[in-house]
């Protein structure tokens, strides 16, 4: 746990996609970060999900899907999912057999990755040890930020209490025309930091640490 | 009536029982045994040193506060899931996005400490002279296993516990908060009467049946040399070897040997 990387979800990651376009969505849940062949290439296995033509004046919602290992496979759960266009659905696990996974899908108009992110999506991990975290987009953008986690230790339950309160305040940095903002944040050790992916061509939030000297 | 006779006052004898503590040198042992409610896995080195002779008639020699100089390597397993509290991250709302609630299972984690301390004994050893091999040995013998001194020892081992906690379980995510409360509740369950438990069960058998030799003879040794073709080397044989205490003004190891030649 606590590796950050999008290409690899483990527990205390979430990836969230927006679907606005009506039609079906295949989508595959998978260990490491490339799915070969690609989904958009892909027309059988996986999961589908229906994307609904909205009803008018509806209010879009948020879909979760859990993800479990069994065995050597990695499960989503639902297995099936019906959203109106403009839902959005939120990728995520708890089991600490799944080592780390991605998720990716295609339609026919429509395509994502949590992997390579490009619009409307949501990365978010939680921090839970503390130091000084350089991030960057492996994809060779010159997208990247910082974090710094602060240690905590505490001694009472009312100092727990406090820094339990804490945590309900997330951190958030907005990727939006090739750039990322703010530079930096500071946050406490359990604290979650949001990624939001407005536009892009494809960008991953890696630890620069995990990637090649090159890349960093 | 023995051809050699030997004495030693209490002085030569500490001073032969410091020799053999030496000639002792280093011995180790590991296993297992309870550290509180825990099952510690432990390698032990141990030496001996120091320690004052009194010769009491007619076979014994009391030696007070020996001390065990004594290295462990242990390693212990928390479940922490036992001492700390279940946590759940908070749902955080935020983009129009919502996380779920995700609760913690905390890992179980191994504690290794390393620990050099001093602890002494003090007890009757009673003395022997046996014919080993080809060797005639004066050993003394530890009567029963004494009651063993720690000292500040068990408390310093306690306080090494709690900093092995502290550096072992670092890289647990989320552990910082709660960093305070499991190294006070761990340490509870061990208590003093843990470590010093422990302790007891590491050292015991190296004290249980502790023996030094304090004297060593070859049977057959030359007490002249070749000095020629017609002058070969004599040799003599010890044919008995006897070792007591004797009263005297001053209480002697007297050491009295039968020889041939």
């Amino acid at each position: 746990m606590n590796t950050l990387d999008s290409r690899s979800l483990r527990t205390g990651d979430c990836f969230g996609q927006k679907f606005s376009v009506p039609g079906e969505v295949r989508y595959f849940v998978s260990a490491g970060g490339e799915l070969v062949p690609e989904a958009r290439q892909r027309s059988e296995g996986g999961y589908i999900l229906q994307v609904v033509k909205a009803a008018s004046g509806a209010k879009s919602k948020q879909h979760n899907v859990h993800v479990t290992r069994k065995g050597n496979t990695l499960e989503a759960s639902p297995a099936k999912l019906e959203i109106q266009a403009g839902d959005g659905v939120l990728w995520y696990t708890t089991d600490p057999a799944v080592t780390g996974f991605h998720v990716a899908g295609a339609g026919k108009e429509f395509h994502f990755s949590s992997a390579c992110i490009e619009t409307n999506a949501v990365y978010t991990h939680v921090f839970g040890v503390p130091g000084t975290y350089e991030w960057r987009d492996p994809h060779g953008t010159s997208i990247h930020g910082k974090v710094e986690v602060a240690n905590v230790i505490h001694r009472n339950s009312d100092e727990r209490s406090q820094w339990y309160e804490s945590l309900k305040q997330p951190a958030t940095f907005e990727i939006k025309g090739g750039k990322s903002s703010p530079a930096s944040v500071k946050i406490v050790v359990g604290q979650t930091v949001f990624w939001s992916i407005t536009d892009s061509k494809g960008v991953a939030i890696t630890d620069s640490q995990l990637l090649p000297a090159k890349a960093k | 009536m023995p051809d050699i006779i030997a004495a030693a006052d209490t002085t030569a004898t500490t001073d032969l029982l410091h020799d053999a503590e030496s000639t002792l040198g280093t011995l180790s042992k590991s296993g297992g045994g309870s550290l509180g409610p825990f099952v510690a896995n432990y390698s032990a080195s141990v030496s001996f040193s120091g320690g004052t002779v009194n010769l009491l008639p007619p076979n014994v020699i009391q030696i007070a506060d020996i001390n065990i100089n004594y290295s462990l390597g242990l390693s212990f397993g928390i479940d922490l899931n036992d001492f700390l509290p279940s946590f759940c991250l908070p749902q955080i709302c935020f983009f129009g996005w919502c996380t779920p609630k995700i609760c913690i299972t905390w890992p179980t984690v191994t504690i290794p400490i390393s620990f050099s301390d001093t602890a002494t004994i003090t007890g009757d050893f009673t003395v022997t002279a046996l014919l080993s091999g080809a060797d005639w040995l004066v050993d003394v013998t530890i009567d029963s296993v004494p009651l063993i001194q720690f000292g500040a020892g068990t408390a310093a081992l306690l306080v090494a516990i709690g900093a092995a906690i502290t550096a072992a379980v670092g890289w647990v995510p989320f552990i910082g908060p709660f960093l305070a409360l499991l190294a006070d509740a761990v340490l509870a369950v061990i208590g003093i009467a843990g470590v010093t438990g422990l302790l007891g069960d590491i050292l015991t058998p190296f004290v249980s049946g502790l023996t030094f030799t304090v004297y060593n003879q070859p049977q057959l040794f030359p007490v002249l040399p070749n000095s020629g073709p017609n002058d070969p080397e004599v040799d003599v044989t010890i044919t008995a070897l006897g070792a007591v205490v004797q009263a005297s003004d001053k209480n002697e190891l007297v050491i009295s040997a039968s020889i041939a030649a």
